[in-house]
Formats: structure tokens, C-alpha cells, sequence
């Protein structure tokens, strides 16, 4: 978690609670704080800039038409979770609806600049190609985790118990290791 | 294993078997107090666990580099638009996609062809000279056309690319078709060829499905006065008649690619601005029609 996000829960409480009343500066804000991770998680799950994009759209506009249908909408933000946490559920959720229509092939091949770039540092190219080996379920568990979900909201997110979650991200981040080792990016 | 227990955590190797899932959870700051000592104390002691707790570390970091990237700053405006327009249900805004994009040019080229009205109007009104250079007008029309078309095809997003190709097709034809066509025919027909491509791209945003309609029919309507420089004999009644026809036609095309590309954003006010534009065009021929006549 960055050092902005780390201070951000009661900003984002209150910016929720503006864009009630419609307020786009609110609207905005929670945008600025919040488009990064969850464009960032929609990117590493599709490997598609044009889809990761439609996946940050999909998400805010959910968080106002959340806002505008208030509690009672199965969209809404209850305030279980952190603000950050219920927008990065909604673009997995988004995402993975994308993976599944891309793999049906229900979303055509998109062309080159759309594929999602690789990063200009080096190391992330061996990590990017290795997660993206990995099984769905595996990749979403590591993403939400460096996203700085808890434990306990991974597993809401993914329905998952806390200990399912520790043992799991524990043998997906040993897998992780082996796969970018076996592929020789370990240096990276 | 217990709900949320570990086993106790020693320096040596039933130890480090233990401490494995620990570590992960450790670098995640999700242990109780006690457990991070244990850890802490394990980890001084033992080589093995401190390097893979130093990869652990390395892995996480690069795991948050990696999902820490910043869109592109256009796509808040696009987030800001649609949320302004309400949303769509919910389904982001974007260009067309696959199968409905094809379709969409499709129905573009097949629309444009009609208007190749331009060039049989000027071959039953025009001289030998002009008709042999409309019939080489209308080729140059579907060519840039398609030429336009191409870096959508290619995945070039951005409307330059069709008014480029428009014009290296300009300089190549004007060198074919000098002598039967004038210059500024050419730029004409070649013109009005990357207009719709342009079009096209505009209706990739949401401020263009408003704007294009309008747009093309205007400038359609002033290629069409160009055209009636370049070709003095056509009566004004035929030339006022191929404008109105000219904007109600080319309005009704942008409509319907927008409407074949994103179904769910043509809605009864949609066809608002194409019958303005129409009834735009219509008035502003009859005005220019008429100053002719009194001419």
C-alpha cells in the first residue's frame, strides 16, 4: 500500500458520501486516488490495455450508479470493506467476466497497441510473462495482495477463508518464484 | 493445521518447514506480534529462511510495481462522460468492437458509394471533359475511401491517419488524372472520400456522436459548393438538391454506424442532430440556390 493510500480511507469515505450529491469533484478525486490500482489490476489480469480500460470505466461508473441507487442496490458500498477494497472487487470481477468473454472468443483480437505494453523496466517482463502462466484463481489472489488487501478481504473478494487465503498465497508466491527462476528471470 | 495456528518455530530444519508459510505472511504484515518475533529471532538465526525471505520481499515489491500503473490520462475524460450520460447501464463507453466495427465500415462504404450521386450528376449535367473526370472523380472517392479506411483496420486510433493517406492518394492520382480532373476536384473527391473515416473516428467518443452528425453534413454541404465552382454548368436546382440530399444522406450514414457500432447508445434523441443537420442543409441550399437564380 502506498504511502497516499494509506491515508486516504476517511477521504474516500467522505468523497463517497459527496458523489451522493453529485459531486463530479468528489467523483474525481476518489478517480485519482484509485484509477491506478485498479487499471494496474485489470492490466495484469487481461494483458489488455483497451480492455483493462473498459474494466476502470465499468468500475466508477458502478461506484455512481451506487451512489445515485443508494445502500439498497447489491452494488453498493456497505462499509464493510475499505473504499479501495470494494473498487478493486468490482474490477476483478469486471475482469474476469472480460477474460472469460475473450477466451469464448466473444471479444475479438484487439490490435497491437491495445496489448498491453511492456513495462520499460526489464525486471517486470519475466514477472508479467510468469503471472500470466499462472491458474486465474492463483494470479487474482496475488494481485489482490499487492493491491495491500488484508487477508480478510481477499477472502470476501474471492470467498475464501483467511486460512485458505495464507496457505494459498503462500504456495502461489512459491510457484511464482519457481516459474520466473525456471524461465531464468530469477536475476531479474 | 488449526484455524490460524502455526506450529511452533524453532532455528532448525522442522523450523524453517514450518516458518515457510509464515514468511509469505510475514512480508505481508498479517502476523499477530508474537508470531513476527518468532520470525524475526528464526530468520537472524538462519541463512536459508533469510534469503527467502529477502526473495518473498523482492517478489512483493515487484508484484506492487507491477499492478501500481497509471492509465492513460484521456480515460478519465471518457470515465467523466460517461458517468455524466449516465452510465449505459453500467457498460463503459468505448469505440466499436469486432464483428460491429466491420459491420459499421461496411455499412460506411456501402453508404458512400450512394454518394456517388456527386459524379453522376455531374456526368449527365457536365461537359465531355468534366464527365470523363467524374467518372475518375468517383474511383478516387471509394479509393481514398478505402485507403481511409485502412489505419482503422490497423488499429491507428487517431482521425490524422485517414487525411494523410488522403493525401499521398491526392498527389498519387493527380498525377493520373491531370487533364481530366482539376486539382481542386481532386482534393475535392479525395477530401470527401477521409471525411467519413474521419467521421468514424470521431464516433469512437461519445461528444462525437453528437458532433459528427452535424459535421459531416456541413462540410459535405461546402464540398458540395465547391463543386459547383469546379463544375459551373450544373443548374442550381440539381446542385441544391444533391446537398440536401447530400447532408440527409450522409447524416442518415453516420447515425448508422454509430448505431451499428454501439447499439445501446442510439436513443430517440440521437436523432436529433442528423434531421437538424438535414434541415440545416436543406435551408442553407435553398438560400445559396436562390441567390443563384437572383444572380
Amino acid at each position: 500500500m502506498t504511502e497516499a493510500q494509506g491515508n486516504t480511507e476517511a477521504d474516500d469515505r467522505r468523497d463517497l458520501e459527496a458523489c451522493r450529491g453529485g459531486d463530479a469533484a468528489a467523483l474525481e478525486r476518489l478517480y485519482r486516488r484509485h484509477a491506478g490500482r485498479v487499471y494496474g489490476l485489470a492490466l495484469r489480469t487481461l494483458r489488455r490495455s483497451d480492455l483493462a480500460e473498459d474494466v476502470v470505466q465499468e468500475t466508477f461508473l458502478k461506484l455512481t450508479k451506487a451512489q445515485q441507487g443508494g445502500p439498497a442496490t447489491s452494488a453498493g458500498f456497505r462499509g464493510e470493506s475499505k473504499v479501495g477494497t470494494w473498487l478493486c472487487t468490482i474490477a476483478l470481477n469486471a475482469a474476469r467476466m472480460r477474460l472469460r468473454e475473450m477466451r469464448r472468443g466473444a471479444l475479438p483480437l484487439e490490435s497491437a497497441d491495445a496489448v498491453a505494453a511492456p513495462e520499460p523496466k526489464a525486471p517486470s517482463a519475466g514477472l508479467e510473462a510468469a503471472l500470466a502462466k499462472l491458474p486465474d484463481e492463483t494470479r487474482d489472489l496475488l494481485l489482490l495482495a499487492a493491491e495491500g488487501l488484508s487477508y480478510e478481504e481477499i477472502g470476501a473478494a474471492l470467498s475464501l477463508t483467511v486460512d485458505q487465503v495464507r496457505g494459498r498465497l503462500h504456495r502461489a508466491r512459491k510457484d511464482l518464484l519457481a516459474q520466473i527462476g525456471a524461465e531464468g528471470g530469477e536475476d531479474a | 493445521m488449526p484455524s490460524g495456528e502455526f506450529r511452533q518455530v524453532s532455528s532448525q530444519d522442522s523450523g524453517c518447514e514450518a516458518l515457510a508459510e509464515m514468511l509469505s505472511a510475514y512480508v505481508d504484515g498479517a502476523l499477530a506480534e508474537t508470531r513476527k518475533h518468532e520470525v524475526e529471532a528464526h530468520v537472524r538465526a538462519c541463512t536459508t529462511c533469510a534469503t527467502e525471505l529477502a526473495r518473498l520481499d523482492k517478489l512483493c515489491a515487484e508484484l506492487r510495481d507491477l499492478v501500481n500503473v497509471q492509465p492513460a490520462s484521456m480515460l478519465w475524460d471518457k470515465v467523466q462522460q460517461a458517468a455524466g450520460a449516465g452510465g449505459h447501464e453500467g457498460r463503459p463507453y468505448r469505440g466499436a468492437q469486432g464483428q460491429n466495427r466491420v459491420l459499421a465500415i461496411l455499412a460506411e462504404i456501402v453508404l458512400y458509394l450512394f454518394d456517388g450521386d456527386l459524379a453522376r450528376r455531374c456526368r449527365a449535367e457536365g461537359t465531355c471533359r468534366e464527365r470523363a473526370g467524374s467518372a475518375h472523380g468517383a474511383i478516387a472517392i471509394v479509393a481514398a475511401l478505402l485507403l481511409g479506411l485502412l489505419p482503422t483496420f490497423l488499429g491507428v486510433t487517431t482521425s490524422i491517419a485517414p487525411i494523410a493517406v488522403g493525401l499521398v492518394f491526392l498527389w498519387l492520382a493527380s498525377t493520373r488524372l491531370e487533364g481530366r480532373l482539376s486539382h481542386a476536384g481532386l482534393v475535392v473527391t479525395i477530401l470527401a472520400g477521409a471525411a467519413a473515416p474521419c467521421a468514424w473516428e470521431l464516433t469512437h467518443t461519445m461528444a462525437g456522436h453528437i458532433a459528427a452528425p452535424l459535421a459531416l453534413p456541413a462540410a459535405l454541404a461546402a464540398l458540395a459548393s465547391a463543386q459547383a465552382a469546379l463544375f459551373p454548368r450544373l443548374r442550381p436546382e440539381v446542385l441544391g438538391r444533391f446537398r440536401v440530399r447530400c447532408a440527409a444522406r450522409s447524416s442518415a450514414l453516420v447515425l448508422l454506424a454509430g448505431a451499428i457500432a454501439r447499439p445501446d447508445l442510439v436513443g430517440p434523441l440521437a436523432a436529433v442532430p442528423p434531421v437538424a443537420g438535414a434541415v440545416g442543409g436543406a435551408l442553407a441550399s435553398w438560400a445559396l440556390a436562390r441567390r443563384r437564380r437572383v444572380a
